[in-house]
């Protein structure tokens, strides 16, 4: 029997090597069209019969809570209180004045806030992403059971890079970027509890929970897909949502898990260590 | 004894497993499937649509739940493979380089590298798809999902064992499998 197109054959572990590397992402295409799915919800606020015919109000409906990450992330673009304090730290969490605090937001731009949550933005590999950053980027060199990474993205506005890990309950989101962006703090509510923590030899801190949105008001009577949006969030410590901060070198890295199976403190510690 | 309300009857509820699974059903489609990619978005779409027209019936927790995703998504899958086999001109699935790029992370560097790894890859991506449903599952949750032995054993109602011999076999398989044309 002529077994013609006799390439090499593998061997076992490189046949598994080759299988573990196959992560396949949906497009574009698969998004859009689920967007438009009986289970999608609308915004649970006031404003969201008036901007039912927006098209961009589902998006809005989507992003709210992955816009909430972002303003714990970037607190500092919005509150000049939490600026004057950040203007102290490197790193660390900076505890808004209270439990309670208001945005303003346009739909339609800065589109990508919106959708940072989605696996569909998350579309570059580790290798694509670190060559548009320009720095060395760790990653989760030994993943636990159930939870697979499904992409990374680059932010060039915080120079920030995050990977996209995928839970059965959960999603992890490690990003890292190099210190001395003067936006990078993390905000959180004014009663949440900052741990102390040591990742390894090195000091980090841990906060459990995160912001909720509460309510959304146009800023104006006027509603075009471009007026701005008030939020107001309330932080909430028992949110399923865990983040880990720590600084190694010239780079600040951030883990963060979301959702109901998030790993606990310790867990997340744990992962912290396996990031090569 | 069962839940007074179906959990997923919720809309909040099937979005928050949408969300933490379709990656997951798309993958495992995908695997199973073997592409091309428009047809498992497609896949994946109806797996959840009936997952949603049937969530009343459904009594379960989080893991129950996404099992029963995976059993809604191989039907679906086995049904496309029969509509595949009465239209046999559609059987082979086009592997060009841009579709193995947006599929397959290779470590390789050179262009001649990575031309070398996506050979390999369409050639274990033939073998991978010539295998029976079962056991291309098992190889789908172990490697592309990264599940471990003993998740698999539960979900296929299987001893570990069992199943760590039945992969080993599955590699064994697409070993020998290889080199014939």
């Amino acid at each position: 029997m002529d077994n013609s197109p006799n390439q090499n054959v593998p061997e076992e572990f490189e046949i598994e090597e080759m299988l573990s590397h196959i992560r396949p992402r949906p497009t574009s295409r698969f998004d859009k069209k689920m967007r438009s799915a009986p289970w999608v919800m609308p915004i649970p606020s006031k404003v969201s019969h008036t901007l039912a015919n927006w098209k961009p109000a589902r998006r809005l409906a989507w992003g709210l809570i992955a816009l909430l990450l972002m303003i714990a992330l970037f607190g500092i673009a919005f509150s000049p209180s939490i600026r004057a304090i950040a203007r102290q730290f490197f790193y660390s969490f900076i505890p808004a004045p209270s439990n309670q605090i208001e945005v303003q937001v346009t739909p339609a731009g800065p589109g990508d806030l919106f959708h940072f949550s989605d696996p569909a933005n998350f579309t570059l590999s580790v290798k694509e992403v670190q060559q548009q950053a320009g720095f060395g980027l760790k990653e989760i060199s030994l993943l636990p059971e159930g939870l697979i990474f499904t992409g990374s993205r680059f932010d060039p506005s915080y120079n920030a890079v995050t990977l996209l890990y995928q839970g059965n309950d959960y999603k992890l989101f490690l990003t890292q970027r190099p210190r001395g962006n003067s936006q990078d703090v993390f905000s959180i509510g004014a009663s949440a509890n900052v741990k102390l923590v040591k990742i390894g030899d090195i000091q980090g801190e841990f906060v459990a929970g995160g912001w909720k949105a509460v309510s959304t008001q146009p800023a104006s009577e006027n509603q075009t897909p471009s007026s701005m949006i008030n939020i107001n969030a309330i932080w909430d410590s028992d949110l399923p949502q865990g983040t880990l901060r720590w600084q190694s070198g010239d780079i600040v890295y951030e883990l963060r898990s979301v959702g109901e199976g998030s790993p606990s403190q310790s867990a997340l510690i744990n992962l912290a260590n396996e990031l090569k | 004894m069962r839940a007074s309300q179906p959990p997923l009857q919720d809309p909040e509820a099937f979005s928050n497993l949408y969300t933490t699974t379709q990656i997951i059903i798309f993958r495992f489609i995908y695997g199973m499937h073997g592409g091309p990619v428009e047809e498992v978005e497609d896949l994946t779409c109806d797996t959840f649509m009936r997952a949603w027209k049937g969530r009343e019936r459904f009594f379960g927790d989080d893991h129950e739940a996404l099992c029963w995703l995976f059993t809604i998504a191989r039907h679906l899958v086995i049904d496309a493979h029969r509509r595949r086999k009465t239209h046999p001109d559609n059987t082979d699935v086009l592997l060009d380089d841009a579709s193995i790029d947006a599929i397959y992370i290779s470590s390789q560097v050179t262009p001649e590298e990575q031309a070398a790894s996506r050979e390999q890859f369409k050639r274990l991506w033939q073998v991978l798809q010539n295998l029976p449903d079962d056991k291309r599952e098992m190889l789908v949750l172990r490697y592309m999902l990264g599940w471990k032995v003993k998740q698999i054993a539960e979900y296929l109602q299987k001893e570990e064992n069992t199943v760590s011999v039945n992969i080993r076999r599955c590699l064994e398989q697409i070993r020998q499998g290889w080199s014939v044309d």
